[in-house]
């Protein structure tokens, strides 16, 4: 290190300093004060945290709102109870102990945090038999302060619910997904620490204009991933000892089929060298082990100030779809990622120990250092700033930024609340297919379970047949993992699903730009 | 039909040939001895006739497989050289369900023969493997039964692609009540061009049971 990236690290060091302090101090002050008066205080934290730093503040809950009522569970109680009791506003107080439940939130503008008593946190506990902690299809929900073990499919999951907080919980061996919020615009989450999953910890799944900061992420195959999805940020965190640390999909089939305008800056991406866990034939079972950040075919995103170090694959690896494993191509998506901007970032000891992909650029690069900065495949219009300082392999397309820096960005949450998703009855079974089944089923490729085109060949036509088995399903493949009930949706919701499943249309293709 | 003959015999002829029909089942080794001649002695298949190796496939597909080449279901489309053998030559040399059941469960307690030929292995046949195949006949080829999905790890190249053809020509899965054939003759529909095809089934054929 010479004596100015020595400074910079300084800085970058007391920023992670500062924040931490930050979220200790938040962290009380929200535990103190969410009792009293949850929402106004959330609003207000934001709002003035954001103010203090000079940004411009993103509301996620409606500043006219009525104070709501709390109501106080017990882990003899049922949180679904006082979630059925509750209105529009309330906060559900979750006390300390261990609650063997799935809470399922139908209704919108419904706290559900948990009182920590110094090292006792409200546990819920899946006994690796449950399939989902919480559940929420309302809009405005928040969830926080919650520590989540042991369950199968997702700990925290969003169902098109919008202007969500997802804060200080816990998370440790609970599945496919950690947080999860999928096709919401609007939402934020923070301050969360996620180990053990099996996919990826943090998932954003075409979702616009999301907040991903401050959390921890470790021991997971992914540790954020933002896919399919418009306007995130992903910044302040922390992701090490993953397979793959940060990542910015594009994943084919999907009903959404764009990424761009992401900014990933000043995280710390340490170590990823995780097996990778992931389930065999899987996309993220492709992801190579040893990569701190993964840009695969989405547009427009800058890295920025993060530190990126001792990823023995890579630092960076900017891919399209062609030369990513399990990936087959959707002739709706562009396969090449463009516009990425690596502007200045702290890379150290990356590369040590590259996949034979990686080698064979090297090779090809006459160059035995492993890169913090690799390209493959396809994109145009990409850049690097200050591209002496970082060993990058494949990049003679790449420009030299003209962006120095994504201070102009400063935050991509509205400042208003998002409007619910509009829900009629025609197109209900689509919003449950976008905002539920395509969490896991793309339509061509293999993400979570098997693909919607591999459904609608084996039920030859019967929605019947499939609305009666997502209800209850039995686990039919070893290497999969298990089809979680959907028994949160009534009989009619899960007709009028697999009714829609069995009509998604292969993706067409695009006719070529002139 | 074996079957409908069954149905007019007396009622102590027909427990005579059930108590017959158990001893066969208690023996289904000495009932695969008529099958040796085209599928080898270890049930391991022979190139040269075409007869593909037997040994350790599911019990309940070779069953399947035996009474559709009895009924008609295979093998009975014109031009289906290896399906008219197996009808002509093969499947009556089983009389009844209680022979197919009692060679399907032989067979499927002996070990697959290792791969002799590993295939060319491609990216694109891995992945269209993972994204089409693997759904059902599991990420290592291993099968599926409770998905009717055979094991193809192992399988010889040629014998796969034949089955891949026979599929998308109709020469399987031609029958209304055929459901698992029917299933695959849609699924042929998703690997885009031949090439790709080529790809999958050498990367099916690669994999080790």
């Amino acid at each position: 290190m010479d004596k100015k990236q020595l400074q910079r690290f300084a800085v970058i060091a007391m920023v992670a300093i500062v924040a931490a302090g930050a979220s200790h101090i938040y962290t009380r002050h929200t535990m103190v004060t969410a009792p009293s008066a949850p929402a106004e205080s959330t609003s207000m934290a934001l709002a003035g945290a954001r103010g203090a730093a000079g940004a411009v503040p993103g509301y996620l809950v409606d500043p006219g709102r009525a104070a709501g009522q709390i109501l106080v569970v017990k882990p003899e109680d049922s949180v679904q109870d006082a979630v059925a009791r509750a209105q529009p506003g309330d906060t559900i107080q979750i006390m300390p102990g261990v609650y063997h439940q799935t809470v399922y939130i139908d209704k919108d503008d419904i706290a559900l945090v948990g009182v920590i008593h110094g090292s006792d946190w409200p546990t819920f506990d899946g006994e690796g038999k449950r399939n989902d902690a919480v559940l929420y299809s309302g809009n405005g929900v928040r969830v926080e302060n919650l520590k989540i073990v042991n369950y199968k499919g997702n700990a925290i999951m969003g169902q098109a619910g919008n202007n969500f907080v997802i804060r200080h919980n816990r998370i440790a061996n609970s599945g496919v997904y950690g947080i999860f919020p999928e096709f919401a615009q609007n939402g934020l989450i923070e301050y969360n620490e996620l180990t053990g999953i099996e996919d990826a910890a943090i998932y954003v799944g075409m979702c616009d204009n999301i907040e991903v900061a401050h959390n921890e992420v470790h021991g997971n195959v992914a540790g954020i991933e933002i896919e399919n999805s418009r306007h995130a940020i992903v910044e302040n965190n922390t992701a090490y000892d993953n397979a793959g640390g940060i990542l910015a999909f594009i994943t084919p089939g999907l009903p959404i089929k764009t990424t761009f305008d992401v900014v990933i800056r000043n995280n710390f991406v340490v170590a990823n060298n995780h097996k990778n866990f992931g389930a065999p034939g899987s996309i993220v079972s492709g992801v190579p082990s040893g990569t701190g950040i993964i840009v695969m075919a989405a547009d427009d995103v800058i890295i920025e100030n993060n530190f990126i170090r001792d990823n023995k694959n890579a630092g960076i690896i900017v891919a399209d779809h062609k030369s990513f494993a399990n990936i087959t191509p959707d002739p709706e998506a562009d396969p090449n990622p463009d516009r990425v901007s690596v502007l200045w970032n702290l890379f150290d000891n990356n590369g040590s120990d590259p996949i034979k992909e990686v080698r064979a650029l090297m090779v090809a690069g006459l160059t035995r250092e492993g890169p913090d900065l690799v390209a493959v495949g396809g994109g145009s219009g990409s850049c690097v700033a200050a591209a002496g300082t970082l060993k990058a392999l494949n990049i003679g397309g790449w420009g030299a930024c003209k962006r120095t820096s994504s201070a102009d960005i400063a935050t991509y949450l509205l400042d208003k609340p998002a409007a619910p998703r509009a829900l009629t009855t025609a197109d209900r079974g689509k919003l449950i297919y976008s905002s539920v089944c395509a969490g896991c089923h793309a339509y061509n490729v293999r993400m979570v379970g098997p693909p919607t085109q591999i459904i609608q060949a084996l039920y030859l036509g019967n929605a019947q047949g499939i609305a009666d088995y997502i209800a209850n399903p039995v686990k039919k493949r070893a290497d999969f993992p298990p089809m979680p009930p959907q028994s949160h949706l009534n009989a009619d919701l899960r007709l009028a699903v697999a009714q829609y499943l069995l009509t998604v249309a292969p993706p067409k293709p695009v006719p070529a730009r002139p | 039909m074996p079957r409908s003959k069954h149905a007019l015999l007396v009622p102590a002829l027909a427990a005579v040939l059930f108590a017959a029909g158990a001893a066969v089942a208690a023996d289904g080794r000495s009932v695969y001895l008529r099958c040796v001649a085209c599928h080898g002695v270890a049930a391991e298949g022979v190139a040269s006739t075409g007869a593909p190796p037997l040994a350790g496939l599911h019990a309940a597909y070779l069953q399947r497989q035996l009474q559709s080449f009895a009924s008609g279901a295979r093998g009975a489309k014109p031009g289906d050289k290896y399906g008219t053998s197996m009808r002509s030559a093969g499947a009556p040399l089983l009389s009844s369900d209680t022979e197919r059941a009692a060679v399907a469960s032989y067979l499927s307690t002996l070990k697959p023969g290792v791969q002799r030929t590993p295939g060319r292995t491609t990216a694109n046949g891995r992945n269209y493997f993972n994204a089409v195949c693997g759904a059902c006949h599991g990420s290592g080829g291993e099968g599926n039964p409770a998905l009717g999905a055979p094991r193809l790890a192992g399988l010889p190249e040629a014998y796969l692609a034949r089955q891949f053809a026979a599929f998308q020509s109709g020469q399987r899965g031609y029958q209304p009540d055929d459901r698992y054939g029917i299933q695959m003759r849609t699924i042929t529909t998703m690997l885009p061009d031949a090439e790709t095809v080529r790809d999958v089934i050498a990367y099916a054929a690669s994999l080790r049971p």
